[in-house]
């Protein structure tokens, strides 16, 4: 649970939450509806009340050094994320999200330098039903894949990073396609890549970068990290929305997978 | 140069489940073991706790508990006729890794096989006649009966601590529970889950059907348990983190929270980790092994155990790839269909029905537990009659609830754009509202699945890769097809406002997950010709060498494969225990 | 005929789906046959006791829940409403046994306990600056609450509890900022069995498998920690 000081907008009072009608002792009171609070905003505490407080679309986060993108493929980066989870009314989208930085993240650590990826030859295209089979670790893969696109896009004199949301939407629906040589491989083997980074960005635990204050957990009322429903879950149907927790919650040290060893 | 380390009787090759478990059932026996693992100690205890268990990206996405397969993976093909290639990242199927291997991530569905099973090819023919089984299919009987196995299912489940309500007690049948399984001695040691939201659904409209729903048999245990080792497991939180993690609160069944405890305190068995085995010592007429060569993966060098005894209890497919690397038995061609270790690979033929409800519905399906589920057994294996259906086999329909981690479950209807703001908007609004059923169902053998030692590509240590040929069989897709239809039939009468069947295709890709039921290689049977073992895990070939596993199968039934491994491997351990070390020597005349 | 458990599903298949249609939420308005429950009645309660002669809650309490300075009464501030709201139950059913709260609790309506569960689900966790404690026995106790104690196979209590033991609504109460001897007096009630109302005996089965030790060095930590409220 994000410490409020720090964030500002997420209320400290929050009404009683959780669905369920009366009965039996183990059922949930009643919810407090939102419209049956003392006052017409959104009840504090609530995911509604972040979502019209916290933060406007607008709101850029500060953006954090790169550690693999250069400036221009940032730039596109950004630029694509941004219309393949788009902000919208509701909700931020990928950028405001910090997927940039997410999948920045990635390609300089070891997912990027092909850790868990088998990478001795000799390569062959292979059939669909064998899987990747291109001698590029992702980071290669998306410097490559670049490379090639930020050159057509030159010859195609679009400015990516400034161009109009259906404009980028019409390149990147070509990049999807596979339309686009990216040095002998199609594109859409990136844009594959890059759409799936999106998602694990968006909806990762937010210490990896992404999923920035939880927006992505917030949108769907996915509760995060700390999670023990025992006593609840057989509370069918029940409305619960309750506001996530991340692992980085506690503030304390935590290891990652490989990364304890003993024995 | 090898150094050789002080001779043992018995070396296990990999400790997992059945590593374990057949130490465990030699502690009074007088022999010294010890355990070789590739990988690293782990325990519940520091090592699975959360919040930092409970990450998806890391486990799940990244596979943090998975075998690593930069180091070693397997080359893949669907026909004889292709080149196989590298599956170069996890997809299709998740091996573990480390003490406990894939014991520790399973999700702890723990479903006995039926009597038929055992029996498959026999039972096809005197139930439906001799041209029932379809010519392609190489399914054959096992060489064993349920009625060898019963009283070692029940060990294991009660090793486990099972969750259920037994549908057959020693022929008595209990509506509630599975009224179509095999006859148990006695009743699960511990009462079964209750059902979540979309289970509670599912149950309703397959019993409006006349179908007969009951909860999955877990392995998250629904209480606390003292299992006749002594070992205390706890209730589980339900906590939506099952499959892919390890469990913080010891309420999942692995063999850190069943047996470690008491093994690592047993005098006769050493633990060695960080022991790569690369192959089983043979003489020179392969009649004997003479213990195993292996790897101290902290300094690189090559180290020999000798052992009188060895047991290949790796994951699945690497005890025949051992068995292949070492020289063990004959490798299997499917072009002249002869050789003993490599046939009969099969899998698990998976397809699902989605089910889109409206907004008022609130599944809540990440309040999920491994094997929280409500299932009914009316068409998988031969429960139902196949007059006149044209295929063999059968599939457990079932409404799971094991979580909702949204980077792997963000389900949109078809049609939904693949990204953008319609694509968001979808995801918002269905993630909450959406399940499935999922199709469960048997894979059979065929003459062209099987495994064999590439070509080609090694592993780390320079060593031949395992190659899998491997595609569904004609009859498995319409097998799949069938119990799918059935299943949108239930589905439609479960309210939701949009139904999406989910069908098996061919062919077989390494790509999107679907099981790590891996099967067959080093299958059991009776004609030491054309199987690796004998009925009793014990190969014909170097009879100083035991093999445990999922491997033994000749081929896959309708169910998740864990209770027939460990079933199988309390048998073989009362085969060793009880006889071979008696009398070391084949225990199956050839 | 159908076990009873299955059948129990069913019915709470029913249940649920008439909780989901009257679950009221930000737009669909209140179906509801009853009144939802008021965190200012709650108040009230809290401060002027009941008509039916529960005394006020924040005689022992305090009125933000944060105690009277005395660790003879818990801290309820920062709990979730649902805990308070099924501890008020188990009290007046005698499922969780107290003498000095079963009558209260039983002098309380449904809709009062509801009421009150609101009220003080509501409020912050009150950031006194926490007792002084031992620091060794309160990086003992840092340790047990996340990571556990594995030689006797007690998870980390934070796996339930929440970061630096926030709590988990609905149902995982708070221990961060509880008086040290209040924690360690439910750890032992929990072990002898006088308390039994934990779901599954989970709380049972661990505090029997810790030791004195353990048990002082967890509620030491805990006490010490001030996390704001968890959701």
């Amino acid at each position: 649970m994000s410490h409020e000081d720090d964030r500002g907008a997420i209320a400290r009072r929050s009404l009683f939450r959780g669905a369920a009608g009366l009965g039996a002792v183990t059922t949930l009171p009643a919810a407090a509806s939102a419209q049956t609070a003392s006052t017409a905003m959104p009840a504090p505490g609530t995911v509604a009340a972040w979502r019209a407080g916290a933060r406007a679309a607008s709101d850029r986060p500060r953006a954090a050094p790169y550690r693999f993108f250069n400036a221009v493929e940032a730039d596109f980066v950004e630029a694509a994320v941004d219309r393949l989870i788009p902000d919208d009314d509701e909700w931020p989208g990928a950028l405001w999200a910090g997927v940039p930085t997410y999948i920045d993240g990635q390609l300089a650590g070891g997912y990027g330098q092909g850790a868990r990826f088998y990478g001795a030859g000799p390569w062959a295209p292979g059939l669909p039903s064998q899987g990747y089979q291109l001698p590029l670790n992702p980071s290669q893969l998306y410097r490559t894949s670049l490379t090639a696109l930020l050159r057509d896009l030159g010859t195609r004199r679009l400015d990516f990073a400034h161009a109009a949301p259906e404009t980028r939407d019409a390149f990147l629906r070509d990049v999807e396609a596979g339309r686009i040589d990216c040095g002998g491989f199609p594109s859409s083997v990136f844009f594959e890549t890059l759409l799936a980074n999106t998602i694990e960005g968006y909806f990762a635990d937010p210490s990896y970068g992404g999923n920035r204050d939880m927006v992505g957990w917030r949108m769907i009322g996915f509760p995060g990290a700390y999670a023990a429903y025992l006593q609840i879950y057989t509370n069918h149907g029940m409305r619960f929305d309750v506001e996530p927790m991340a692992m980085g919650s506690a503030g304390q040290h935590q290891h990652g997978p490989g990364g304890h060893r003993h024995g | 140069m090898a150094r050789t380390m002080p001779a043992v009787d018995v070396v296990f090759v990999g400790v997992g489940f059945t590593a374990a478990i057949i130490a465990r059932e030699l502690k009074d026996a007088s022999v010294r073991m010890v355990g070789l693992e590739r990988g690293r100690a782990r325990d519940t205890v520091p090592d699975f706790q959360s919040p930092a268990m409970h990450d998806e990206l890391g486990y799940a996405v990244r596979h943090g508990l998975m075998q690593d397969v930069a180091r070693e993976t397997v080359t893949v093909r669907n026909r004889p006729d292709e080149v196989a290639l590298p599956m170069r990242q996890l997809g299709s199927f998740l091996p573990g890794t480390d003490l406990g291997g894939a014991g520790v991530h399973w999700n702890g569905q723990t479903f006995r096989f039926q009597e038929s099973d055992f029996v498959l090819r026999s039972h096809h023919e005197q139930r439906y006649g001799r041209g029932a089984v379809p010519e392609e299919l190489s399914i054959r009987d096992w060489g064993i009966t349920y009625a060898d196995l019963e009283p070692h299912y029940d060990r294991f489940e009660y090793l486990l601590g099972v969750c259920g309500y037994a549908g057959n007690v020693q022929g008595n049948i209990r509506p509630g529970g599975n009224v179509f399984e095999a006859p148990r001695s006695r009743d699960y040691p511990n009462p079964p889950t209750r059902p979540a939201y979309l289970g509670a659904i599912f149950a309703k409209a397959a019993m409006d059907l006349g179908y007969s729903p009951f909860q999955v048999p877990s392995a998250n245990l629904t209480r606390g348990y003292t299992n006749p080792e002594g070992v205390r497991l706890e209730p589980c939180m339900v906590c939506g983190y099952c499959e892919r993690f390890g469990c913080e609160h010891f309420a999942k069944s692995s063999p850190q929270t069943t047996l470690w405890p008491v093994l690592r305190q047993q005098q006769n068995f050493e633990l060695r980790t960080g022991a790569h085995v690369l192959k089983v010592n043979l003489t020179a007429d392969r009649r004997r092994a003479t213990g195993v060569t292996y790897i101290d993966v902290a300094t690189g060098e090559e180290v020999e155990q000798p052992a009188e005894l060895v047991v290949l209890s790796a994951f699945a497919f690497h005890n025949a790839r051992l068995m292949l690397l070492s020289g063990i038995g004959t490798p299997y061609d499917p072009r002249t269909g002869q050789g003993n270790v490599g046939r009969n690979y099969c899998y698990q033929t998976m397809s699902s029905v989605s089910l889109f409800f409206d907004e008022d519905v609130n599944l809540n399906q990440f309040m999920g537990a491994g094997a929280l589920g409500t299932v009914i057994d009316d068409y998988a294996g031969d429960n139902f009659d196949h007059t006149g259906l044209g295929f063999v086999g059968g599939a457990y329909i079932a409404a799971y609830t094991t979580g909702a981690r949204p980077i792997e479950f963000h389900p949109v209807p078809p049609g939904t754009p693949r990204w953008g703001a319609t694509w968001k908007q979808a995801v918002a609004r269905h993630y909450n509202h959406t399940g499935g059923l999922q199709c469960h169902g048997q894979s059979n053998a065929t003459r062209t699945n099987y495994v064999d030692l590439d070509p080609t590509y090694r592993d780390a240590y320079g060593q031949p890769l395992l190659r899998i040929t491997f595609d569904f069989p004609q009859n498995d897709l319409r097998m799949s097809h069938y119990v799918t239809e059935r299943a949108v039939e239930i589905a439609r009468r479960m309210g939701a406002r949009q139904i999406v069947a989910n069908p098996r295709t061919a062919p077989w890709s390494v790509v999107p997950y679907q099981t790590t039921h891996n099967t067959g290689g080093a299958i059991m049977g009776t004609d030491p010709r054309e199987t690796a073992v004998n009925r009793f895990g014990q190969s014909w070939d170097t009879p100083n060498v035991f093999v445990t596993g999922s491997t033994l199968f000749p081929q896959n039934a309708t169910y998740n494969p864990t209770d027939t491994v460990g079933a199988l491997a309390y048998w073989t351990a009362a085969a060793i225990r009880d006889r071979y070390l008696r009398s070391a020597g084949p225990l199956v005349p050839t | 005929m159908r076990r009873a458990w299955f059948a129990a599903a069913l019915a709470a298949l029913a249940a649920g789906a008439a909780l989901a249609q009257t679950a009221s939420g930000p737009a669909g308005g209140s179906a509801s046959a009853r009144a939802a429950p008021d965190a200012e009645r709650g108040r009230r309660i809290v401060e002027n006791g009941t008509s039916s002669g529960a005394v006020p809650c924040a005689q022992c309490h305090g009125v933000d829940g944060s105690g009277v300075g005395s660790d003879a009464f818990p801290r309820i501030d920062g709990q979730p409403a649902f805990y308070i709201f099924k501890q008020l139950n188990d009290y007046a059913s005698g499922a969780r046994d107290n003498p000095i709260m079963g009558p209260i609790a039983q002098s309380l309506s449904e809709t009062e306990r509801q009421d009150l569960a609101a009220y003080f689900g509501s409020l912050p966790f009150v950031a006194s600056p926490p007792p002084t404690s031992d620091p060794q026995l309160s990086r003992t106790g840092r340790v047990i609450a996340t990571m556990g104690i594995p030689e006797r196979g007690v998870q980390g209590c934070v796996n339930c509890h929440g970061p630096d033991g926030a709590g988990i609504a609905p149902a995982t109460p708070r221990l961060a900022g509880q008086w040290a001897s209040y924690t360690r007096a439910q750890l032992d009630a929990f072990r002898q069995g006088t308390r039994n109302n934990d779901v599954a005996a989970v709380m049972r089965d661990l505090s029997r498998r810790m030791n004195e030790g353990d048990m002082a060095a967890a509620s030491a930590y805990f006490e010490a920690q001030r996390p704001g409220r968890a959701p």
